[in-house]
């Protein structure tokens, strides 16, 4: 993100918030709890937005943020909450339907890459950017979860790995 | 294209439609999370949080403010310009030193008159003076000083004067909400509807292929067409057909609907509405264009309705007949006769119709080519319906899709 594109008021920040922020909540907590997430990020970001408006990299650090207020939404028992129990519903699609498994079967920083890269159209510098890592990183958890799923693809059978129960 | 290349693609393609599966998912989830905290019960999570702690805060200042103003009166109590030893306690820190050395002090306690215009004496024991005495606790005359208050004294009377002042609560800045309207989640520009490829001309029962680009960065939820003419909509183009995807993604993609034109369908220049709302429920602007079909049937117009009677002053809970004449060369398909009052169809004030449609009868009796329908129909006006002028509009729609929606007669409704 350049300087150019940093918030100049709340009403920025909010906007941010929901245009790069929120996808990457959806992509790593799944919908509800991102949404909800997201929603506890704004009051901060409101709380604290004095602050966060002279930051050079806010998205970073509500991305931060986020990830401390996450921990009481995430039981032992439950470390992955995506995609969320919309899927539970029910996926009509069964083709999305283990899309949705395959990608929940990453880890969420390799989920949080693919999707953002190939989902959001994301460079990898905004990835990096946000989630405090280089870009080497970034490309490491894309080239690994992408392997993941090319092999969740070709072999449908394959069982899924680390899926933890929902 | 090699095996893997083939299955990467695909790996991305199920990529992409997660992405925007999650994208709308999570907008209709934030929506109704939305909606449920704007409800006057669930009150804006946020403000309520902040209110909360204004309420904490304001609540902490009254405590302050309250106990400063207790402290301050006793401090008016002890505060009264003591002579001890001859020597005026000359203000409120000297007092406040005094305290601070003293763990008792009674005040009063040997307070008597002198008798002499207003000069009070009073008993003051230091504390220290007491310490390991059996009696502690109580004035020890001999420990006492023998203070003198002057009320005769204009200096005196202004003793509050001399008073620090009471400190203000802190002010805090005035905070402002955010805004409770429903935001938008990524953007206030609704689908963008370009590059409409329409046909100009097309032949009565040929299939007729619309095309549009739609771009949103929200993601287009639906979009589609709507065609008709000057007096009717094709039953096969009707209103809000839905388009479907050719290319690109539903970030900005060509959509396409597809209909069939009628071999008798009318021969007449028709147009065509193209409509796109987003993910967001934002609208696009309508498109407008327009195409000619040729080679259809010429009858462009409506049914005809002449003769039309009603009975006159019915009361609320009648039932009213009404007849009329109905003729179209292409033959009537539907009629009826809907009935306004002063509000239009709806009574705004029972909430109900102004007929009530459920009794509606109607008979048609048709000449033996079908082109002119003597027709009667019967309705009960809604017992809530209030008397007044009420008025009756024809619908008549005939075989090709022709149709009129216009008022006709009026008629009393009388308690």
């Amino acid at each position: 993100m350049s300087n150019d594109d940093l918030p100049d008021s709340f009403e920025g920040l909010i906007e941010q918030i929901r245009v790069r922020l929120l996808p990457v909540l959806w992509a790593k907590w799944g919908v509800e709890i991102g949404s909800d997430i997201c929603s506890e990020v704004e009051e901060y970001a409101w709380s604290h937005r004095t602050k966060i408006l002279e930051m050079t990299n806010p998205m970073g650090y509500l991305y931060r943020v986020s990830q401390s207020r996450s921990r009481r939404y995430l039981r032992w028992m439950k470390r992955n909450s995506f995609p969320g129990h919309f899927a539970d519903v029910g996926i009509e699609d069964r083709e999305i339907d283990d899309s949705l498994r395959n990608l929940a079967s990453l880890s969420s920083n390799q989920r949080v890459c693919v999707l953002l890269v190939h989902g959001f159209d994301w460079s990898y510098t905004d990835v990096a950017e946000l989630l405090d890592i280089n870009q080497t990183a970034v490309n490491n958890h894309l080239n690994r979860g992408l392997a993941r799923l090319r092999k969740g693809v070709t072999d449908p059978n394959s069982p899924i790995v680390g899926l933890e129960p929902s | 294209m090699t095996e893997f290349q083939k299955s990467d693609a695909d790996t991305q393609r199920k990529i992409r439609e997660v992405a925007d599966l999650l994208v709308r998912e999570g907008s209709q989830y934030r929506n109704q999370k939305l909606i449920q905290e704007v409800s006057p019960f669930g009150m804006m999570k946020l403000p309520n949080r902040l209110g909360l702690w204004l309420g904490l805060v304001a609540i902490s200042c009254g405590a302050l403010a309250f106990f400063v103003k207790e402290d301050s009166k006793s401090t008016v109590e002890t505060r009264v310009p003591v002579q001890l030893e001859d020597e005026l306690v000359p203000n409120a820190e000297d007092d406040a030193l005094v305290l601070e050395n003293s763990e008792q002090f009674v005040v009063g306690g040997n307070a008597r008159s002198s008798g002499d215009g207003g000069e009070v004496e009073l008993g003051f024991t230091a504390g220290t003076a007491n310490e390991g005495n059996a009696n502690e606790g109580i004035a020890n005359e001999d420990d006492s000083a023998e203070v003198r208050l002057d009320t005769g004294n204009p200096a005196d009377e202004n003793v509050a004067n001399d008073l620090p002042t009471i400190v203000e609560p802190p002010t805090f800045p005035e905070l402002t909400t955010p805004t409770t309207s429903i935001p938008d989640e990524f953007g206030r520009v609704g689908p963008v509807i370009s590059d409409i490829a329409v046909p100009a001309v097309v032949k009565a029962g040929s299939s007729l292929t619309f095309r549009w680009r739609v771009a949103d960065p929200d993601l287009v939820s639906a979009t589609g067409v709507r065609v008709g003419w000057a007096s009717g909509i094709f039953s096969s183009c009707g209103f809000g057909e839905l388009a479907t995807l050719e290319s690109g993604t539903t970030r900005d993609g060509e959509w396409s609907y597809t209909c069939r034109i009628p071999s008798n369908a009318v021969s007449t220049v028709y147009s065509v509405s193209i409509w796109a709302s987003d993910m967001l429920g934002l609208t696009s602007d309508v498109s407008e264009t327009t195409f000619v079909v040729e080679g259809g049937n010429d009858d462009s117009s409506a049914p005809l309705y002449t003769n039309v009677s009603v009975e006159n002053n019915v009361s609320p809970g009648g039932t009213v007949v009404i007849n009329w004449t109905l003729a179209d060369p292409s033959g009537i398909e539907g009629a009826v006769m809907w009935v306004a009052g002063p509000t239009g169809f709806y009574n705004l004030a029972s909430e109900k119709s102004y007929a009530n449609y459920a009794t509606l009868e109607i008979t048609r009796d048709c000449n033996a080519v079908g082109d002119t329908c003597e027709l009667t129909q019967s309705v009960q006006i809604d017992p809530t319906s209030p008397s007044g002028v009420y008025t009756l509009w024809v619908s008549a729609t005939d075989k090709l899709g022709n149709k009129v929606l216009e008022p006709s007669i009026q008629f009393d409704v009388t308690n």
